[in-house]
């Protein structure tokens, strides 16, 4: 049976393209076609409407009542929804979620490779911390400017001793002085040491300050185990110790304190002077070793930006430093009186040459990744059908060139589904869905589903169909809109 | 006879065409029918309609 709104809609077809069709030999169509009764000529000549009327007739059941063409109509059409149920079920138990963790690994793995970038450096900000700037620990130390440090170690045995069992608040305790707004400082300095290393560490900080060894202008923002030991021993030979005070210590552990609290003392007024030299030069990088990062003075960095200055330059001079030394020299000015434009052109071209570096890794990467995630997939299926999906995979690889950088989902959409596919033309099916989300972005997913299937329904009708004429006559031609 | 041959040949390309529509709408019907409310199952139709025309224009401009 052809309804009357089918036929006019085939009609508008066959006018507004101006084509003829029949049905491919043995094709459903052609079979439900062989069912129905001859056309009749006298009533189809007429009008436009008298042939649509013709063919809803020819269409109908015959004399005896049956009607092979509906029969037909429905045998394909249930078939063509499990066969099309099949690829959308497919599709979203197999090849979407598979898609999904191959370019969840993508991410990731750019991620990875994004960070390895010489721009890609974290721009450590560090300070002096405020205790050092105190003028009651510049009276403390002062004495010191004018001994010589010499070696003052203390014994395993006592170092233990002094820091065991202590928790925060005695050591805070220990460490106290007259001045609250020192204390103050400690008290922020040491939860902040503790945060970042632990109180064990900050403990062992407090007794094993490096005596042998002056304070330099790599470390000095950063170590400040002579402070810690210097305010803890100064604590223990004021008797703030719960257990050691000076008369408990002896004659020699109290020479060695002395000799350690001096050493100390001094590179506490070196790390005051070390960072007075900075100020007055105006120069706020702090040279490092550590090439993943590059360290610079917290105030300082902020007067350069104030006064001019681009944090780029800074991570471009320092990418730079290599094969261009002098670069990161002129950048390091608080003054940021450097040539901008160079800075500008050498930054452009780290980007560029970055940009290239991680374009031919992000490639190589995303080949990798989709070839081993498929082959794992591929692994778990029936011993069987595994050799032909392995090379499967390879040619389908092969038969992809060029990676777009902008637009990967498409090539792992392309391998995945030719490769995992099981006949379903699923890779149809997800390229209609993704141009319909082009077109419209807002369109629902499930909408958006159901008009890809309609399109891939209407290819496979289509292909039942040949033209034998693209230039039919006059007849009853007529230009209508489906 | 020549018009006779002309006005068959067009009630074919009809037959043939409207029985794929057929099979398309009961297609339509039978797998989105249940997800989606009347309104939206028409539409599918139509999309599915246009997209054959355009199926067909495709064939007809390689032709």
């Amino acid at each position: 049976m052809i309804s009357q709104k089918s036929a006019d809609t085939a009609l508008s077809m066959v006018n507004q393209l101006g084509i003829n069709v029949i049905p491919r030999n043995g094709t459903p169509i052609a079979l439900a076609m062989s069912h129905m009764m001859s056309i009749d000529l006298n009533v189809a000549s007429g009008s436009i409407t008298d042939i649509a009327k013709g063919v809803v007739s020819a269409a109908k059941p015959n004399i005896t009542g049956q009607n092979g063409h509906t029969t037909v109509v429905h045998e394909t059409a249930n078939a063509a929804v499990s066969s099309l149920e099949h690829s959308i079920r497919y599709v979203r138990s197999v090849i979407a979620p598979t898609i999904e963790e191959i370019i969840a690994s993508i991410e990731e793995a750019q991620q990875r490779i994004d960070a390895q970038s010489p721009l890609n450096k974290d721009l450590v900000q560090v300070s002096l911390p405020e205790a050092y700037t105190s003028s009651a620990l510049a009276t403390m130390v002062k004495i010191f400017s004018e001994t010589s440090g010499g070696k003052g170690e203390l014994s395993v045995d006592l170092t233990n001793k002094l820091i065991e069992g202590l928790g925060r608040d005695d050591l805070l305790a220990i460490m106290l002085t007259n001045s609250e707004t020192l204390n103050a400082q400690v008290v922020e300095l040491v939860d902040r040491m503790v945060e970042d290393s632990g109180l064990s560490m900050v403990l062992e900080l407090c007794t094993k300050a490096r005596t042998n060894e002056l304070i330099n202008d790599r470390d000095y923002l950063t170590n400040h185990s002579s402070l810690l030991s210097f305010l803890f021993l100064r604590g223990v030979t004021h008797g703030k110790h719960p257990s050691y005070n000076g008369s408990a210590l002896t004659p020699e552990m109290n020479t060695n304190v002395a000799r350690l609290m001096a050493s100390c003392g001094q590179n506490i007024l070196r790390t005051i002077s070390l960072h007075n030299s900075r100020i007055t030069s105006g120069r706020f990088i702090i040279p490092s070793e550590d090439a993943s990062a590059i360290c610079v003075h917290n105030d300082m960095v902020r007067v350069f930006a104030t006064n001019g200055g681009d944090i780029e330059h800074i991570i471009a001079a320092h990418a730079l430093r290599s094969t261009q030394p002098k670069l990161l020299d002129e950048v390091n000015n608080i003054n940021a009186s450097y040539d901008k434009e160079r800075l500008t052109n050498a930054l452009n071209s780290v980007r560029t040459s970055s940009a290239n570096k991680s374009q031919l890794i992000g490639a190589n990467a995303i080949r990798k990744i989709t070839n081993d995630t498929l082959t794992t997939k591929i692994n778990e299926l029936p011993l069987a059908e595994r050799v032909a999906k392995h090379r499967q995979l390879k040619d389908v690889q092969e038969s992809w060139d060029f990676i777009d950088p902008a637009d990967i989902y498409s090539y792992v959409r392309f391998v995945t589904a030719e490769t995992l596919d099981n006949g379903t033309d699923a890779l149809v099916l997800m390229q209609y869905v993704d141009m319909l989300q082009r077109i419209d972005p807002e369109i629902p997913a499930t909408e958006a589903a159901i008009k890809a299937t309609s399109i891939q329904l209407a290819r496979w009708v289509s292909s039942q169909l040949a033209i034998t004429d693209t230039s039919i006559g006059d007849v009853a031609r007529t230009e209508t809109s489906i | 006879m020549e018009l006779n041959m002309s006005v068959l040949n067009k009630a074919n390309s009809v037959a043939a065409i409207a029985t794929g529509i057929e099979i398309g709408n009961l297609v339509i019907n039978t797998l989105v029918g249940d997800v989606l409310d009347g309104t939206h199952v028409q539409e599918a139709k139509e999309a599915f309609a246009i997209a054959l025309s355009n199926e067909l224009q495709k064939k007809g401009e390689t032709k």
